[in-house]
């Protein structure tokens, strides 16, 4: 094995491979052991605990050991596996053991920490924490993880702080042969921020949620790469990956307006006459966006609410996602059409006989990268303050004038009034008054009146 | 400093036949070949490409570097005795790397592989040995390959595999004292399978007969 590499290794699968003469396991390997130093920060390097070696024909250690895995490997002694310290190892005689791949691959995958990770196994028999690469010269660390697990259970993968908007996961092959997807693992994640909308897909193509409020699990659709189930009011999303070489899942919260429409029905006849996929195709005609942009989580009584996104449209792919520079207050304006649309008009949408729409509310949602709020630009205070002393100052400055030359025609008038009649200067006095007060009256009224224009 | 020293690849237009085969390189203090790997396709052996490398006593006995760009490489038929190591694999743009029928016998180390890719986003790195043997026979026997004097073979390893890298590292000239160094971040999903591959002698308790020196031993 590299000592270098501390961060992370390869997996190694013997497959018809023999070793003559030899006594294993002790001359197999001796497993190094996780470095306690601050290689991989805080947290120690993960690499060392999570990869195995595979003897696929059990020739190197036959009958009793179809899996090695180092010493610090974190389900070993709890899954009954058996210490042997020639190797500094255990020798693991089952053959659901895997690893699970998964990074982050959004614009901040190597600027957020979300490290170290945790994964539960779901009947708390043992957790995994699992670190990012160290820090190397010329690269930042990057959130990129592998962590050796048993298959065919349910995991409560937990990231330090809110996970990556956009995240993919497989599990590493096995095999230069498709094995079929007999391997699986159920992964439970849960967002910080409730309400969010995350969209997974499979090799670019979305997969629909399974109703939160149905019976059907995730786990019983173990076979298929990419099942997943949302519960949005807590942001917990459940999702199948297989070891098909082809299930690679995307994870990625996106953008979206939030609606639930109650429709006047039951659930019943909701379903006789269509269901959601007719609802979707009505939902997406009437909104003018594509089907795939509609992510429908739950159905449920009272009399039939759907819940269901409205997502910005995702044009990233796995390849080129940490590249993708989306231009939020574009998708912003676009979702607040969609959702002013749904809010004025939705009770009127043409549902294909599913039934009157009765009643709907929206959330808007717009994310950053990083998974926060997006919070479009707005005229701030100081602008305004700004504006205003702009307009006072002209308004001023045109009413100064107006009441200099008002002046000056009043002296005028009385000037030439003395000069004609000699009458007293009391009654000018108050002429002028009168012709003072009644300009800076309308000034006033001005005033307002182009404030309130602004 | 090598017997044969061509990192780049062998020159594929079809108004020229290359090969570079069936070479021996008999001592180096430094690397026997240093050569390109061949692309999985495009090159048949028989008239194009690298094949049938035979080395004994040196450093690194055969250095493969990749070529850019390239998401399969191979190379075949490779001989390598008596040496410190005997096979280095870095390609650094490589999504499968596949070593097929190698003979590495009575090396400190047979094989290192450290693969990479060089771009972020990829995925699905795998390197394959398909076919080969890595033995521990301290034969003196062989004059032109040992000289006369039975080889130490205490601590040695068959393979050191570590992992991938971020964007791979190609190592072509000059002496490096870590010629398998890795120097960036791991690259996603990489693996290692060995395929109809035959180990022998590979005991912690020095053997007999030639096998006295040979103790400490390890495939991993």
């Amino acid at each position: 094995m590299n000592p270098q590499s501390v961060d992370s290794k390869g997996s190694i699968n013997l497959i018809g491979s023999t070793c003559t003469n030899c006594e294993l396991p002790k001359s197999l390997i001796t497993f190094p052991r996780v470095p306690t130093d601050s290689t991989c920060g805080d947290t120690p390097c993960s690499g060392l605990a999570n990869y195995y070696i595979r003897d696929n024909n059990l020739v190197f250690s036959p009958g009793s050991a179809l899996f090695y895995v180092p010493q610090d490997a974190p389900f070993a002694a709890a899954e009954g596996c058996v210490l042997n310290a020639d190797i500094q190892g255990y020798l693991c005689n089952r053959n659901d053991i895997g690893v699970l791949q998964f990074e982050s691959i959004s614009r901040d995958f190597d600027s957020r920490t979300v490290w170290p990770v945790t994964l539960a196994y779901d009947t708390a028999k043992w957790t995994s924490t699992i670190n990012a690469p160290k820090k190397w010269d010329n690269f930042n660390r990057v959130a990129r993880f592998a962590a050796m697990l048993v298959t065919g259970e349910r995991y409560q993968l937990s990231f330090n702080g809110q996970a990556p908007s956009d995240m993919r996961f497989s599990m590493q092959q096995k095999s230069n042969v498709s094995a079929g997807a007999s391997d699986f693992v159920v992964i439970n994640m849960t967002y910080q921020i409730s309400n969010i909308a995350a969209r997974v897909s499979v090799s670019e193509l979305k997969r629909d949620p399974l109703l939160a409020s149905g019976s059907s699990t995730t786990a019983d659709y173990f076979s298929t790469c990419g099942a997943n189930k949302y519960f949005q009011q807590n942001g917990t999303l459940s999702f199948v990956v297989t070891d098909n070489p082809t299930c690679e899942v995307r994870v990625k919260l996106v953008s979206s307006v939030l609606i639930s429409v109650t429709i006047a029905t039951d659930i019943a006849a909701f379903e006789v006459n269509g269901g959601i996929e007719t609802f979707r195709k009505a939902t997406a005609r009437f909104l003018g966006v594509s089907t795939d942009r509609i992510i429908i989580t739950n159905v449920r009584s009272g009399s039939t609410i759907v819940d269901y996104y409205v997502t910005e449209t995702v044009t990233s792919t796995v390849e080129n996602s940490t590249e993708e520079n989306t231009n939020l207050q574009q998708v912003y304006t676009e979702l607040q059409q969609l959702n002013n649309q749904i809010q004025t008009s939705g009770t009127s949408m043409d549902t294909d006989g599913l039934g009157s729409v009765i009643g709907v509310s929206t959330t808007l949602n717009v994310i950053n990268s990083d998974g926060s709020t997006y919070v479009p630009p707005t005229t701030t205070p100081e602008a305004d303050n700004k504006v205003a002393i702009i307009v006072g100052v002209v308004v001023g400055v045109l009413g100064a004038v107006g009441l200099g030359v008002g002046i000056y025609f009043i002296v005028k008038k009385c000037y030439l009034n003395k000069a004609a009649t000699g009458a007293a200067p009391q009654q000018a006095d108050v002429n002028v008054s009168n012709e003072k007060i009644h300009p800076s009256e309308n000034r006033g009224i001005n005033y307002e009146s182009s404030q309130r224009n602004i | 400093m090598a017997c044969y020293y061509h990192p780049q690849s062998a020159d594929l237009r079809a108004s020229e036949v290359n090969y570079i085969e069936t070479n021996f390189c008999y001592g180096s203090q430094d690397k026997g070949f240093v050569v390109a790997l061949n692309p999985c396709t495009g090159v048949t052996i028989a008239n194009n490409g690298v094949n049938d490398l035979r080395v004994s006593a040196a450093r690194i006995g055969i250095l493969l570097v990749g070529q850019a760009n390239t998401a399969c490489q191979e190379m075949s038929n490779m001989y390598v005795y008596n040496s410190q190591i005997g096979i280095v694999a870095n390609p650094p743009t490589t999504n499968l790397l596949r070593l097929k029928n190698f003979f590495l016998i009575d090396n400190q180390l047979g094989l290192s592989v450290r693969q990479g890719f060089g771009s972020k986003n990829s995925a699905n790195i795998t390197t394959i040995l398909d076919g080969g043997k890595i033995e521990l026979r301290a034969r003196p026997g062989c004059d032109y390959c040992y000289g006369s004097t039975l080889v130490n073979c205490t601590g040695s390893r068959g393979i050191r595999y570590g992992s991938s890298t971020f964007n791979g590292n190609t190592i072509t000239n000059g002496t490096n004292s870590n010629p398998d160094s890795i120097d960036s971040p791991s690259a996603y999903d990489s693996k290692l399978l060995i395929i109809g591959v035959e180990m022998l002698n590979f005991k912690t308790a020095a053997g007999t007969g030639n096998l006295l020196t040979c103790s400490n031993s390890k495939v991993f």
